[in-house]
């Protein structure tokens, strides 16, 4: 059997509901914002190609980078293990590969002690936790003094703090999670990714392109104001960056 | 970053603009948090704008929309999860107030916030879609996949709760006003 339509409500009630309506709706500054955001997502085809040029070659870029370290990292390290073992082998194999210290020195992780790498927050968290503090110091070049006596001197090695392959790949993936973020609109999220880069990576090897990307994001996101200041802070600072070219034209339809 | 420029499609905004606030309040009513409604609003535009073919009759565009809100929000309860760690380490914004403060809540809005606080999900949605966004019931019947008749059993019960909590509130008033 059919119900019959429930009475109206109460001119006290409808009231009431008008109020709770009103103050849960968008500002006219949302909508437009939000056209904005539309706008600037559609069509996706050709913003997505374009951006996922943009994005293969930062990632080819940075993947030969992190090739190349590694590889250095490792030719470096065998070397040292190979001239070590000629001279003391049974002094350097304990702390071969262990990132052990010697003599109150660090002695840096050889290859076999870097997680393999693998996309993802859960890969992310690991790498985290094994490369902290963010800068590792390298080995030093093979010294023609024993192991020995190296450990007996007072006068400490020369010590580079350059990023590790893991530092990179941490910092790779980062970024590319905030690119995506921003292909797909997710503007807060790609700048809360960008936040967590500058935290662990302030002076990261892909710093300016977190710079750059995040005026971008904030761009995409309405905050042209917030956008333009971070631009001219980057190019009046960072003048000679290779991203110097593309921060310039970030918001730059918006300047008055 | 230069904006894809996107040819102007009339009909497509005009829908925006009918059913934007619609699409925003419905992604709050099923607890998207303030910081995502934003991005979750251009989500659904962006599906409607890819799908809009498939939109034949503006009368039934709100159930269509529901629908879509709904496969959103779950995306972005699913994402939020995932964030909500980076989205603390997210440094606060310099440029305005926060949308909270924006949103200056009244006392007549807050009641009916916890009067719907206190209802079970399949009343909440019905009573907020007939008499917040004022769908008729066929539409709320497509919408939530329910017969008519569980709409008109909903609404009724629901309403009448309504109505008493607001006898209760004006009694209250009468009693603070002397």
């Amino acid at each position: 059997m059919a119900e019959r339509p429930p009475p109206p409500l109460s001119p006290a009630a409808r009231d009431l509901l008008r109020a709770f309506r009103d103050d849960e709706s968008p500002t006219e500054h949302d909508r437009r914002r939000g056209l904005d955001g539309v706008r600037a997502r559609v069509p996706e085809s050709s913003a997505a190609a374009n951006g996922s040029f943009y994005a293969k070659v930062i990632i080819a870029t940075m993947g030969v980078a992190a090739a190349m370290l590694l590889g250095v990292k490792m030719v470096g390290a065998g070397v040292t293990a190979l001239a070590n073992d000629a001279r003391q082998p049974a002094m350097e194999a304990p702390y071969q590969g262990e990132g052990q210290t010697s003599g109150g020195r660090a002695v840096a992780r050889t290859p076999q002690a870097i997680p393999a790498r693998s996309s993802g927050t859960a890969s992310r968290e690991r790498a985290a936790v094994i490369v902290e503090p963010t800068t590792v110091q390298t080995p030093s070049p093979p010294s023609t003094v024993p192991a020995r006596s190296r450990a007996s001197s007072p006068s400490p090695a020369p010590v580079t703090t350059t990023p590790s392959a893991e530092d990179i790949s941490v910092e790779l993936d980062l970024i590319k999670d905030a690119q995506q973020a921003m292909q797909q609109g997710r503007h807060a999220e790609g700048l809360a990714t960008l936040a967590e880069h500058a935290r662990r990576f302030p002076q990261g090897t892909l710093a300016d392109e977190r710079m750059v990307l995040e005026a971008e994001l904030l761009c995409a996101s309405g905050k042209t104001t917030v956008a333009r200041a971070k631009v001219e802070r980057f190019l009046s600072k960072r003048s000679g960056s290779a991203s110097a070219a593309r921060m310039s034209v970030v918001c730059s339809e918006h300047i008055p | 970053m230069v904006m894809p420029v996107v040819d102007a499609d009339p009909e497509f905004e005009a829908l925006y603009h009918r059913h934007q606030a619609f699409v925003w309040r419905i992604l709050r009513r099923m607890g998207v948090p303030s910081e995502a409604l934003d991005d979750a609003t251009q989500d659904v535009f962006v599906v409607v704008h890819r799908r809009r073919d498939d939109l034949h009759d503006d009368a039934s565009a709100r159930s269509w929309l529901f629908g879509i809100a709904r496969r959103v929000a779950s995306d972005v309860h699913r994402r939020h999860r995932r964030v909500q760690r980076k989205l603390d380490a997210l440094p606060s914004s310099t440029e305005g107030p926060a949308l909270d403060d924006e949103l200056a809540r009244t006392e007549a809005a807050d009641f009916v916030r916890r009067f719907l606080a206190g209802l079970d999900e399949g009343h909440r949605m019905v009573f907020a879609l007939a008499d917040v966004e004022g769908l008729t019931a066929p539409e709320i019947a497509e919408a939530l996949e329910l017969k008519v008749n569980t709409v008109y059993s909903r609404l009724r019960n629901t309403r009448r709760r309504f109505e008493k909590a607001v006898a209760r509130r004006q009694a209250r008033a009468q009693v603070n006003h002397g």
